[in-house]
């Protein structure tokens, strides 16, 4: 008590000094609060719209489809796989998908592309692909009868590049499972953008019975796509479900048919990577915030300890161990420090706290109407997320560069001998 | 039988610590300053009685302060050995040292060394806030002693806000407030003017009979000189004259 008395008096007989560093430290945490928000936020708003088009937060499949994608690395896909995964706690729903790579032609244009056979009931509980409908609608819930045309949906780009929309035919030749090539008559019913522009480019959705029928993979599947609740718990969930189906969760050293559970991170490396490699960055930066407050902290520490020599050498003369007055001034370093996070992480909060709802509007840094980054689109709001570590962490880092900015101060006044001290010479 | 501030008996105690709480042995205390050696003390030998009041005298430089430090265990002797309340305090740690003038020494500073962000009454609780004593029981000691110094009124005063004679009184409470066997001071009155320094000398007379604390300070004030029972001279590091008996 008598440490935290004699610091907070200390701090304030020098007002402005003090007001001074404790705008330093709490500009550096509100800064460091709000970053890390947007930080999460943006490398969140890439990873959902990654996984939630494209792959979802994990992914089913066999050993040989994780390493190389071919329509004969397939699983036997039947209501109890689906029942059993879907048990799973943590999974929100699954949508078994047969891909096929291919051409996909129109009258004199073609363009290689990937045809993707979903439930379009499971894969419009499982993603927001059908919600991405520009151009007509989605896919029946039925495949189209023996001798109908067979339905698809077009990535927007795709479709530009074809110069087709709803109501055109398109024909589709594919590799098979059992190395022929497989074609078909399409219509197109409809038009989606996905945001993802890799996803809009290239894919095509088909009713999974179509593509099967296609790919000759009767009652199989390639992948069984995953939702969470949680992208963070994606691998943890994984675990679960590679648990309930006695899978593993590495595909190195299996069998080509033996069945793999895969989180996004192993998905999707590239993304993953980005974010790694993103976050490392930014401790760059933020070391280098920290350390600008470590310099205020320690300039105020220092000019105090200076101008308090005399005082420091009385203190230790009637007798307060040099360890105790070392402790004094930590605790004063502690004050200030903690004073100046929790003001600055209140702060950041807030506008992190507005900027989580409201968005920060894009266009007003560029003349740009589209953003994209690694293949993903963003929106023209980048929302920050505000989660416990992005308030708790900077505070508990600045506590920390507080102490560590203190120590040589109060190491050295705990050093001083206090007869000269006092006599006003130097030791 | 002395003990430790811990409490553990003392393993260096040399003498009847209730006797004689101050006494010097053929101390030399040597400063270096860059290649030149300060001679501070020559060889001092000096014993002085308990429930004395003594003021060692003597111009600046002769040595007055070197010794009190030395006395006070703010400093250690290049030889000899300072023993006080029946203890070789001549190589304590710092840890130890300030331990034992916690426990058996009281300062009184010539520029008084008030904490300037504590108000009077905590300044003058503050050796026994390091002792740890509970607010109650530093409530019982120092608001009577700061009546008896005549600062009943001003306990809630900044030392700013007090006039040097009071801030020194405050001090005096601050060396008493422990109860030590021995109070210091070195040059208490020059900072005071003549009044303030009667004052002052009258209190720490009274205080010296009503405690039986050992007063010892430092002054070249020929005015408290002429106050003082027991006068040792000092000159050029030396004892030249022990007044015990004047």
């Amino acid at each position: 008590m008598l440490a935290v008395r004699l610091g907070i008096r200390n701090l304030a007989r020098h007002r402005w000094r003090t007001a001074l560093t404790l705008a330093g430290i709490a500009l550096s945490v509100a800064l460091m609060v709000w970053s890390l928000a947007f930080i999460e936020g943006w490398l969140g708003q890439m990873v959902r719209a990654a996984t939630s088009v494209d792959t979802g937060q994990l992914q089913v499949q066999t050993a040989g489809w994780a390493d190389t994608p071919r329509p004969y690395h397939a699983l036997t896909v039947d209501a109890d796989l689906l029942g059993t995964v879907r048990a799973v706690e943590g999974v929100v729903e699954v949508s078994p998908r047969v891909e096929l790579f291919g051409i996909i032609g129109h009258e004199q244009r073609s363009q290689v592309g990937r045809v993707v056979g979903v439930h379009p009931d499971l894969e419009t509980a499982a993603t927001p692909i059908a919600d991405g409908i520009v151009d007509g609608r989605w896919l029946a819930d039925e495949a189209a009868p023996l001798g109908a045309p067979r339905e698809v949906v077009l990535g927007e780009s795709l479709a530009r590049k074809l110069r087709v929309g709803a109501g055109d035919e398109l024909v589709v030749f594919a590799e098979a499972a059992d190395g022929s090539l497989g074609n078909d008559l399409l219509v197109v019913v409809g038009v989606v953008r996905t945001g993802n522009f890799a996803v809009d480019q290239q894919s095509s959705f088909v009713h999974i019975d179509d593509a099967r029928f296609l790919a000759a993979l009767e009652g199989r599947a390639n992948a069984i796509l995953v939702r969470t609740d949680d992208l963070d718990r994606a691998s943890s969930v994984a675990d679960a479900v590679a648990s309930a189906l006695g899978a593993s969760r590495d595909p190195e050293g299996l069998d080509e048919e033996e069945a793999v559970v895969r989180a996004w991170p192993e998905l999707l490396p590239g993304i993953f990577q980005i974010i790694t490699v993103s976050r490392s960055s930014f401790a760059s930066m933020y070391v280098f915030i920290y350390l600008v407050a470590a310099v205020g902290i320690l300039n105020t520490q220092r000019m105090s300890a200076l101008e308090r020599r005399r005082e420091f050498g009385v203190l230790v003369a009637v007798g307060m161990r040099p360890r105790r007055l070392l402790r004094t001034l930590l605790v004063e370093a502690l004050v200030l420090g903690g004073a100046g996070a929790l003001i600055g992480c209140g702060l950041g909060a807030a506008i992190a706290g507005y900027h989580a709802t409201a968005g920060l509007n894009l266009e007003l840094f560029t003349d740009q109407t589209s953003f994209s980054y690694m293949g993903v689109a963003f929106s023209d709001r980048l929302y920050a997320e505000l989660g416990v570590r992005t308030v708790v962490e900077p505070v508990v880092v600045m506590l920390g560069v507080a102490v560590l900015s203190g120590l040589w101060p109060a190491w050295t006044a705990a050093r001083l001998e206090p007869a000269p001290t006092i006599a006003g010479r130097t030791t | 039988m002395t003990t430790t501030p811990g409490g553990a008996p003392s393993a260096e105690t040399v003498m009847d610590d209730a006797a004689q709480p101050i006494r010097v042995e053929g101390v030399t205390k040597v400063f270096r300053q860059g290649p030149l050696e300060v001679h501070a003390l020559r060889g001092v030998d000096l014993v002085v009685d308990q429930g004395a009041f003594a003021a060692l005298a003597g111009p600046s430089g002769c040595g007055k302060t070197t010794l009190l430090n030395l006395v006070g265990v703010l400093d250690t002797p290049t030889t000899g050995r300072v023993i006080v309340g029946g203890r070789d305090v001549s190589s304590l740690s710092r840890g130890e040292a300030a331990d034992f003038r916690l426990a058996h020494v009281g300062f009184v500073f010539q520029a008084y060394n008030l904490v300037p962000v504590l108000i009077a009454y905590e300044n003058a609780e503050f050796t026994l806030l390091l002792r740890n004593r509970d607010p109650a029981a530093r409530r019982q000691i120092v608001e009577p002693l700061l009546e008896r110094v005549g600062l009943g009124d001003m306990m809630d005063r900044k030392p700013h806000e007090l006039s040097g004679g009071q801030q020194q009184r405050v001090a005096v409470v601050r060396a008493l407030a422990t109860q030590p066997s021995i109070v210091l001071a070195d040059e208490p009155t020059a900072n005071l003017d003549s009044a303030a320094s009667d004052e002052l000398i009258d209190l720490m007379l009274e205080l010296n009979r009503e405690l039986d604390t050992t007063f010892l300070f430092a002054t070249h004030d020929r005015a408290v000189l002429d106050r003082t029972p027991w006068v040792i001279r000092m000159l050029d590091g030396r004892v030249v004259e022990d007044g015990a008996s004047r």
